[in-house]
């Protein structure tokens, strides 16, 4: 999945316009980096806009909160940014940007600060997850599309069982399959975020998926 | 009965990652294996609930997108700052002085690098000749039992001998000095050197 073409709120700039005024992929990860550390700031915003979805995917799904996943996704590019120079391939910008991610959200997990400020709340949209979360529930986002009551409380069921479900796996099996199902990230990627191989994610997923077939049979 | 290996590929294959090739193959059992085809169809309706159910939060990516290149750019301007400031701490004259501290190491550690160590100077081709002076051999040990004994001799060497004259100063007559290690504090002989 290419994250530029994929996230549907990208920015129009960050797109190279053929001569016939077709759309070309632009400018690849590694000439982005390279531009970056030639002191060109604007390249490393076009890496910004190419990974910001999947960087707070992968600390949403880690933390849980929508709110520190912005925090850290924050931290984890002004760190990108800083350690620039010390990425040896800058092809692999994207992997070394989830491990950074990664790395930060487990930690931030596990100082678990209490934030009072509120900083980043004007990005977070009116229905985000943090209603969710706070109601207990996994349907607030789908039910505001319905207007049907039934329809709605069936969803927040359904919701609650699904969440009830993925809580029964393994945390790798959880994070893999929400990474690579809900969030639609390369397996390359969420590798590097989770620290393991490729192939590991593939089995992750399909483990994770077979339990959650079994545990909702009667819901498919 | 499924195997555990046909319901691997059959994941894959349901959302999308599994290879031309066994895709293909995949594809040929699941026309004649109802089973397998209603697997498929069960793992589809996972991640569809999954996408459904449990999206990520709703945002507003481009002023994401702006608070965060805002965020590296004031990032940027403070290294830029404490870079400035860095310099200004250094006047120039401690900046003279650094520097010629590491130029004199440097000179110093070329110079103890390239200087010809001894061993260097008598392979010199044109090097003089000099005839050995004084002979040292020993230690040896002292031959029966009793306390050890490890002997060094001194002497003139036959060269020496032969021209030998006391004003040379660095013998002024043949010797033979015996060191001794013994337990007792003595030297053996009358005929001391000194």
């Amino acid at each position: 999945m290419d994250p530029v073409t994929s996230d549907p709120n990208r920015d129009p700039s960050s797109e190279l316009r053929t001569p016939a005024g077709g759309v070309a992929q632009g400018p690849t990860d590694g000439q982005l980096v390279e531009q970056a550390l030639s002191g060109n700031r604007k390249a490393f915003d076009g890496l910004i806009v190419r990974y910001q979805r999947q960087a707070v995917a992968v600390s949403y799904r880690l933390l849980g909160n929508s709110q520190d996943a912005l925090e850290v996704t924050q931290d984890a590019f002004l760190k990108a940014y800083t350690n620039l120079e010390s990425l040896q391939k800058p092809a692999a910008f994207g992997g070394w940007l989830m491990r950074i991610v990664s790395n930060l959200s487990l930690n931030y997990r596990r100082s678990r600060k209490t934030r009072t400020s509120v900083p980043l709340a004007d990005v977070l949209g009116p229905q985000s997850g943090e209603a969710t979360e706070s109601h207990g529930g996994g349907s607030e986002w789908m039910s505001s599309a319905s207007g049907d009551p039934v329809r709605r409380l069936e969803g927040k069921e359904l919701g609650v069982k699904l969440k009830e479900a993925l809580a029964q796996l393994p945390e790798r099996q959880r994070q893999a399959i929400m990474m690579f199902t809900i969030d639609e990230m390369p397996q390359k990627d969420i590798a590097a975020a989770l620290n393991c191989s490729v192939e590991a994610i593939k089995w992750h997923v399909f483990q994770g998926r077979k339990k959650l077939k079994e545990i909702l049979k009667e819901h498919l | 009965m499924i195997s555990e290996d046909l319901e691997f590929q059959i994941s894959q294959y349901a959302d999308g990652t599994l290879p031309g090739e066994e895709a293909a193959a995949l594809e040929s059992t699941l026309a004649s294996d109802a089973e397998a085809r209603a697997l498929v169809e069960a793992y589809r309706k996972v991640d569809v609930l999954l996408k459904r159910e449990l999206p990520l939060p709703q945002m507003n990516w481009d002023r994401l997108a702006g608070h965060i290149s805002a965020a590296v750019a004031q990032e940027e301007v403070a290294a830029n700052d404490a870079n400035r400031s860095y310099r200004i701490a250094w006047p120039v004259w401690s900046r003279l002085a650094i520097a010629a501290m590491v130029l004199l190491a440097v000179g110093l550690a070329a110079f103890m690098h390239l200087r010809p160590r001894a061993d260097q100077i008598a392979r010199l081709p044109n090097a003089p000749t000099v005839p050995p002076i004084i002979l040292v051999t020993g230690p040896e040990p002292q031959r029966g039992g009793g306390a050890v004994i490890e002997i060094v001799s001194i002497a003139p060497s036959a060269v020496a001998q032969s021209s030998y004259r006391p004003a040379d100063g660095v013998v002024y007559r043949p010797p033979r000095v015996v060191i001794a290690s013994g337990q007792f504090d003595r030297q053996d002989s009358g005929r001391l050197p000194f």
